[in-house]
């Protein structure tokens, strides 16, 4: 993590270079990131685009000793909270699930279950997750970063990171109890 | 999990926690160039400072050579003067008046090319860039590759990643309008993006002043055998006539010239809009040999 450090530091400076490299590193994993949320391939790659413009017009402002994922993490929740709410598609997809999940009631055996489970688990993490436990945990399941990544690219402890994984999933255990 | 052991439970939400439908992996090239272009926007306004880089590599270099140095050098020179070279072979496809030609590059993208108009590019197009310049007026459907797709026109350029637009080039006229995609128009160290159905018009002897329109229906209009006026003088309306039916317009009052007109003409034969030229402009045309006069 010194050598983001040293990117940072120089895209600071109005380095495109270093901020080309840094690009090339997290694009990617945003992307990955913001479509979990989003569900769209489009709008995921405006905003993760976006969310990379709002980096390098505030360069001036980046923290070098703070994590660079964590900044675009935090850029892009944002992002995605204004398209949520200017499209109000949340309320489209609040919508859908309790449809499906009639679906479930009326006929328990010739569903999968696996697939109603994954559903319910996308939403609560997207709706019930606090921002640090949610990152954390997708970057973990969908990036497969190991817990030592995830502190290195947080800058925080491994304990740490242990310890908001855990929570994370009793958060969901607790509300996935009707379907355990 | 080392730590905390998850039950039974917690490793089966644990399990459970992948997306259920995977994203088309992203391509992250042809977004960072989309994403340089729009870097550049803000920092290309910033600071319109040019440094003349010749005058520093010069000043650099140390002129004491040795004899080896002398062959080496002066091989190295040979071998880039003829790369060189190669690379200033150029194509041209040029256009007459009443002539309108349509030219397909290596990388697939086709380019109509409007009367009195001139596109030129080297041999070298697609090596690393995909670069062609431009006299006059063309319509270009550019094939999506990670090379960007560069026109040059007089004073400025227009650079995109694979789109449908339109470029004019003329005296006192540089227009850039888009039918699809998104397209970077540079002039004068000035830039502005250009999305689907906008229009971009300046006049190149007035700096970048650029006025950004929407992008009229049958845009662009040569294309497709019309005419569109918004407040143009009739003797823009002539030059364009002129180049495309190749006749002559001459005006027998130099001042009825000034008049402006606004329309969409049908421009697929030349009697329906002179017709409709001299309905707008309530001015008769009169046929002599082969020249049009306005009286």
């Amino acid at each position: 993590m010194l050598k983001e450090k040293q990117l940072l530091l120089q895209i600071k400076k109005g380095n495109q270079n270093a901020f080309k490299k840094i690009f090339y590193n997290y694009h990617q994993s945003l992307y990955r990131f913001v479509f979990y949320k989003i569900k769209d391939e489009d709008q995921s790659d405006d905003i993760t685009q976006e969310t990379f413009l709002r980096v390098w017009k505030n360069r001036k402002s980046i923290k070098e000793d703070k994590s660079f994922f964590a900044l675009i993490a935090k850029i892009s929740s944002n992002l995605c909270y204004d398209y949520f709410r200017h499209q109000e598609v949340r309320n489209r997809y609040k919508n859908s699930v309790p449809d499906f999940l009639k679906h479930e009631n009326q006929d328990p055996e010739s569903i999968n279950q696996g697939e109603t489970l994954q559903t319910e688990i996308f939403r609560l993490i997207n709706e019930k997750l606090p921002d640090k436990c949610r990152n954390i945990i997708l970057l973990s399941r969908i990036e497969g970063k190991s817990n030592q990544e995830i502190a290195e690219i947080f800058s925080i402890s491994l304990r740490t990171v242990e310890n908001q994984i855990y929570r994370g999933i009793k958060i969901l255990k607790k509300n996935l109890s009707n379907l355990l | 999990m080392k730590m905390k052991i998850f039950d039974k439970t917690e490793k089966k939400i644990w399990d459970n926690i992948i997306p259920s439908e995977n994203p088309i992996s992203i391509d992250t090239d042809s977004s960072w160039i989309y994403l340089e272009q729009q870097m550049n926007i803000g920092s290309a306004i910033g600071s319109i400072k040019i440094k003349d880089s010749r005058q520093s590599i010069f000043s650099k270099f140390n002129w004491n050579f040795q004899f080896p140095t002398a062959i080496a050098f002066s091989m190295f020179v040979i071998i880039s003067v003829s790369i060189f070279y190669k690379s200033l072979n150029t194509t041209i496809t040029q256009t007459e008046n009443g002539t309108v030609s349509t030219v397909e590059l290596s990388d697939g993208s086709i380019i109509k090319l409007n009367s009195t108009s001139k596109l030129s590019y080297r041999s070298n197009f697609n090596e690393t860039s995909r670069t062609v310049s431009l006299f006059g007026e063309a319509f270009f459907n550019i094939v999506h590759n990670q090379k960007p797709f560069i026109v040059e026109v007089d004073g400025g350029k227009v650079k995109v990643l694979g789109t449908k637009f339109n470029v004019q080039c003329r005296a006192n006229q540089f227009e850039v309008g888009v039918t699809e995609g998104k397209v970077l128009v540079t002039k004068d160290d000035k830039s502005i993006i250009l999305t689907e159905g906008q229009r971009f018009v300046t006049d190149p002897s007035q700096g970048f002043n650029p006025e950004t329109r929407a992008a009229y229906k049958n845009y662009p209009d040569w294309v497709h055998d019309k005419l569109y006026c918004e407040k143009k003088s009739l003797r823009k309306v002539c030059n364009e006539i002129e180049r495309k039916f190749n006749i002559t317009i001459k005006f027998a009052n130099s001042s009825t010239g000034e008049k402006t007109i606004t329309g969409l003409l049908d421009a697929s034969n030349l009697k329906s809009v002179l017709s409709s030229i001299s309905l707008l402009s309530q001015h008769e045309f009169k046929f002599d040999g082969d020249t049009y006069t306005i009286l």
